[in-house]
């Protein structure tokens, strides 16, 4: 039988997004970079990692993701998230297990619309001609540096981006409720590279993924995009298997 | 893939080339069958059983696809296969291709079963991660043979509810199906029975001696064996 995340959601639910409502309108963020860097990580855990909603990959896997955003209605940003791989029935989807956002403006956007824990820290991504280099910074300590090196141009058609799956406190009709709220972007993409990925600095602590441990680089790419945040689709409740509990928003 | 016909049938072998050199020297154990047994390509992306047709190879078929697709890559494979520069001792001119198999006496739950075994498969293969998940490259143009057999698995079905081309149901269907499979070209077909035992081993044992019974006698006559069995009975 397939394995299931055995996680309890409960502790987490102090620290995630409070979502006004589910009607989102759709956001581009023009001349976006992002990189996003995967590793391999310890399978001990990787049942611990995940709502029993999810299943997890086969290897697990944690996904680095920060996005430098120039323009935005609030301003330019930089987002940084940790993700463990997963699946919501049969779709490829990563679990955010935390967020680090930069900019307060942006983190309260993304955290009513599509459900962005966005805890504060400071995210930067620079593109150097040899290497992407990504960091953040929470309290003056190093709690990430993840990278991309010796870059090769590739198609953005060759990149697969995977659908983001928030824990969030959902207001509706029927009182708020914990969901695993779907944000599946759409990008345009203007340039793409593919390197080998790095991690110089990874403080699981600082992105609610204790036990959390890469071994093995898998690869990391960059692009340079135009993201589209999407409108919300599709909703799951957390502690029911994803295939019998997924909701279709406004179906 | 030329080298390795050489080393199973010559007595001593030696060889110079550009990834990998070696002196004469005896490669050990020699094949049963002669010359050597036939040589098959795994095929998943498209286009790789045109890679095999231009090297005298068998099209060893991983993923599936509609009748009218197959119809057109077999067409282009033996199209090419006609002028190909062996990598073996002789042309290895096949396609075979994968499916789901279960049947059962009464259509309904033929399907039913069959589309269960076809569905828990594709669950469980959706929690492998793809290379091409992991790994954006020009190289996995397909997801491979997991998430391929997943789509077609799924895809729109017929009458009876079961997906196109799925040798599944009573042996009046699957013998249509693996009748149209055998007009597309196909020559030989690759079963999956059971996937973690979805399927109790006796209902197993029952839908092959039901198939053995009733659906192979079909593809015995001469003429089918002619033109290439789709079942592979020789």
């Amino acid at each position: 039988m397939p394995l299931f995340g055995v996680r309890d959601v409960g502790p987490l639910l102090d620290g995630v997004a409070v979502m006004p409502d589910l009607a989102t309108e759709p956001l581009t963020l023009p001349g976006a970079d992002v990189l996003q860097a995967m590793f391999e990580i310890d399978d001990a855990v990787m049942l611990e990692l995940l709502p029993k909603a999810l299943h997890p990959t086969i290897p697990p896997t944690v996904t680095f993701v920060l996005w430098r955003c120039p323009e935005s209605p609030v301003g330019p940003f930089n987002l940084a998230q940790v993700r463990i791989g997963c699946r919501a029935g049969v779709r490829p989807r990563g679990f955010l297990a935390a967020s680090r956002c930069d900019s307060q403006a942006a983190a309260d956007l993304l955290r009513a619309r599509w459900g962005f824990d966005c805890r504060p820290g400071v995210v930067r991504l620079r593109r150097y001609h040899d290497r992407v280099v990504g960091s953040v910074v929470v309290n003056d300590e190093t709690v990430l540096q993840v990278g991309l090196v010796d870059p090769t141009p590739i198609s953005g058609g060759d990149l697969q981006y995977a659908a983001n799956m928030n824990l969030a406190r959902v207001r509706r009709e029927s009182g708020e409720r914990p969901l695993l709220v779907q944000v599946d972007p759409e990008y345009t993409f203007q340039r793409a590279d593919r390197g080998r990925a790095t991690l110089d600095v990874f403080v699981p602590g600082a992105w609610q993924a204790e036990g959390v441990r890469p071994v093995y680089p898998v690869a990391a790419s960059h692009s340079r995009c135009d993201l589209t945040l999407p409108a919300i689709r599709f909703v799951t409740d957390p502690e029911r298997p994803a295939l019998q509990a997924t909701e279709h928003v406004g179906g | 893939m030329r080298v390795i016909p050489k080393m199973w049938t010559r007595e001593r072998f030696g060889y110079e080339g550009r990834a990998f050199s070696m002196p004469v020297r005896a490669v050990l154990p020699k094949p049963y069958q002669k010359p050597h047994p036939p040589m098959w390509v795994a095929v998943t992306s498209p286009g790789t059983e045109l890679d095999a047709a231009e090297r005298g190879l068998g099209a060893l078929g991983l993923q599936f696809s509609s009748f009218s697709e197959q119809e057109r890559k077999v067409a282009e494979y033996r199209r090419h296969i006609r002028g190909c520069e062996p990598a073996g001792e002789f042309v290895n001119e096949q396609v075979a291709t994968v499916n789901f198999l279960f049947c059962h006496e009464d259509l309904a739950q033929g399907v039913e079963t069959g589309k269960r075994l076809a569905g828990s498969f594709n669950y469980m293969a959706a929690q492998l991660l793809p290379a091409r998940e992991a790994f954006p490259a020009r190289s996995y143009p397909s997801l491979g043979l997991l998430p391929q057999l997943r789509q077609e698995a799924a895809g729109p079905g017929d009458a009876s509810g079961a997906p196109e081309g799925l040798c599944i149901g009573d042996p009046h269907r699957v013998i249509e199906v693996v009748k149209k499979w055998e007009s597309v070209g196909v020559d030989r077909i690759n079963f999956l029975l059971n996937c973690l035992e979805t399927v109790p081993q006796e209902e197993v044992l029952a839908s092959l001696r039901l198939f053995a019974r009733e659906v192979m006698p079909h593809f015995r006559q001469p003429e089918s064996r002619a033109a290439g069995s789709a079942l592979g009975v020789h």
